[in-house]
């Protein structure tokens, strides 16, 4: 699975430095002043590499945990409904587990299995898992019907689910959008000086054109950078909640 | 600037500090403006930077009015967050006072506040009171309702009719409330996208100066 992640994580490399790239070139053909498109060029990496890569790797985790503590709960609760053993449960849901949530369960042997449901809420770090857990602790001691015990919370992980799979469905859809969208504009730009090549020597020669055309291209980099942070902001999950990630880019 | 600083202090930040930033900020531009104006650069270019510092400051003062709503937004979204386990304690067939209860450890310390105060109310007045002014602490009127269909159950000794009224009062609500949030959530996406707009009329703008600019000197030179 390193391996998998480390080529991702070179594919979105080559996408960084390639939209980069891109921008530099694209100011370098329509302002023909290279320190301009060097500067940006510089920034656009930074961007890139700095600002989107950090949100990115923060939702890729926000989206891999929660996929995983739905799964976890229903897994452990149907199971617990068949087994009636806690202790049977858990260890027959290890098997099924993957990457690190697979090492930190193992790593977990020495601990009874309610201290170590309680460990994972660091990990999953979400509500719902943290009431999953009482509920847990109440049915091994009170014991009852695990099914009903959590029927609603089963419904309530579901819809959870359903929500951040809406979410990225029409974020895929908007980001195209978005895409065309300033891909046109860039396109009227090419176009017109395309159609101004007659006057365009005497254009570029204005002071005040190379620095307009730049700040162009600043205004995009930051309508992107809202645009981005908006499609990787999963907070909707964890509305009220502080939340603090560990920031794992390997795993990613 | 006396509702200002009211407004600061009720979300627990540091007036003097945050009057401070601001005005180090607006100095800081002031002298970049100083340095602009010995540069000889276009006055239009002047303006826009004159222009800007007052729309910097407005919205500046105005986010702090933004930051309270969204404070309470949060507790807005916390309470139906938490009463979705209640919801769950009471199907399960825990008591209202009880469910409440063990909902604290899930609670933030300013929603915890509030639950504390609705328990002890609840234990010093057995009327509908108490409930009713917890949900007057929240931004949506409809949590009145919630409370109310809660009340019920207590004053009925938790009868399984309304606990099924509850939950399909409680289940209206939250739904209601997340396909607005839902909604909000997509159209934010739309209003980013209208900002292409933004960028094609930056092109337009530039590129009708230059032209301008163009036939001007070819005007001059006949």
């Amino acid at each position: 699975m390193k391996k998998k992640a480390r080529i991702k994580m070179n594919k979105r490399i080559i996408i960084y430095l390639l939209a980069s790239i891109l921008l530099a070139l694209l100011n370098l053909y329509t302002t023909k002043d290279f320190i301009f498109s060097g500067v940006l060029l510089i920034i656009s990496i930074i961007f890139f590499f700095l600002l989107i890569e950090k949100e990115y790797v923060k939702y890729k985790r926000i989206d891999k945990t929660t996929h995983e503590c739905i799964a976890f709960i229903n897994q452990f609760i149907i199971t617990l409904s068949i087994n009636h053993s806690i202790q049977t449960t858990f260890e027959s849901i290890k098997d099924s587990l993957k990457d690190e949530l697979k090492i930190r369960v193992e790593n977990m042997e020495d601990k009874s299995v309610e201290d170590a449901l309680s460990a994972l809420r660091e990990y999953f770090n979400l509500n719902i898992y943290d009431f999953f857990v009482k509920i847990i602790k109440q049915y091994i001691d009170n014991g009852g019907d695990i099914l009903k015990l959590t029927q609603l919370l089963i419904f309530d992980s579901r819809k959870l689910q359903t929500s951040l799979d809406d979410f990225k469905i029409v974020s895929k859809r908007k980001a195209i959008e978005f895409i065309s969208l300033w891909g046109l504009t860039f396109l009227i730009l090419i176009i017109i000086q395309l159609s101004l090549s007659m006057f365009y020597d005497s254009i570029l020669k204005m002071e005040f054109y190379s620095p307009s055309i730049f700040g162009f291209f600043l205004v995009f980099l930051l309508f992107l950078y809202l645009f981005m942070k908006h499609i990787f902001n999963l907070s909707f999950i964890n509305d009220w909640r502080e939340v603090s990630y560990e920031e794992d880019k390997e795993s990613n | 600037m006396k509702k200002i600083k009211n407004l600061i202090e009720e979300l627990n930040l540091n007036y003097k500090k945050e009057i401070g930033i601001l005005l180090a900020i607006d100095i800081f531009l002031i002298l970049g403006l100083v340095g602009i104006l010995f540069l000889n650069i276009s006055f239009i270019f002047i303006a826009i930077y004159v222009l800007m510092i007052p729309i910097f400051n407005y919205y500046y003062l105005n986010r702090y009015q933004v930051l309270k709503h969204k404070k309470e937004l949060k507790l807005d979204n916390e309470f139906i967050e938490l009463f979705s386990y209640i919801r769950i304690y009471l199907f399960n067939q825990e008591t209202v006072y009880t469910s409440l209860k063990n909902i604290l450890e899930f609670s933030s310390p300013k929603m915890k506040e509030r639950i504390e105060g609705l328990l002890g109310s609840i234990d010093e007045n057995k009327t509908i009171q108490p409930f009713i002014d917890f949900a007057r602490l929240f931004q949506n009127k409809l949590i009145e309702e919630v409370m109310i269909s809660l009340y019920e159950m207590v004053n009925t000794g938790n009868s399984e009719l309304y606990l099924n009224q509850f939950i399909k009062v409680f289940e209206d609500f939250k739904n209601r409330y997340e396909k607005d949030k839902e909604t909000k959530r997509y159209d934010k996406f739309d209003r980013y996208n209208m900002l292409s707009l933004v960028g094609s009329g930056m092109i337009m703008i530039i590129l009708s100066l230059a032209v301008i600019s163009l036939v001007g000197e070819v005007s001059n030179g006949f």
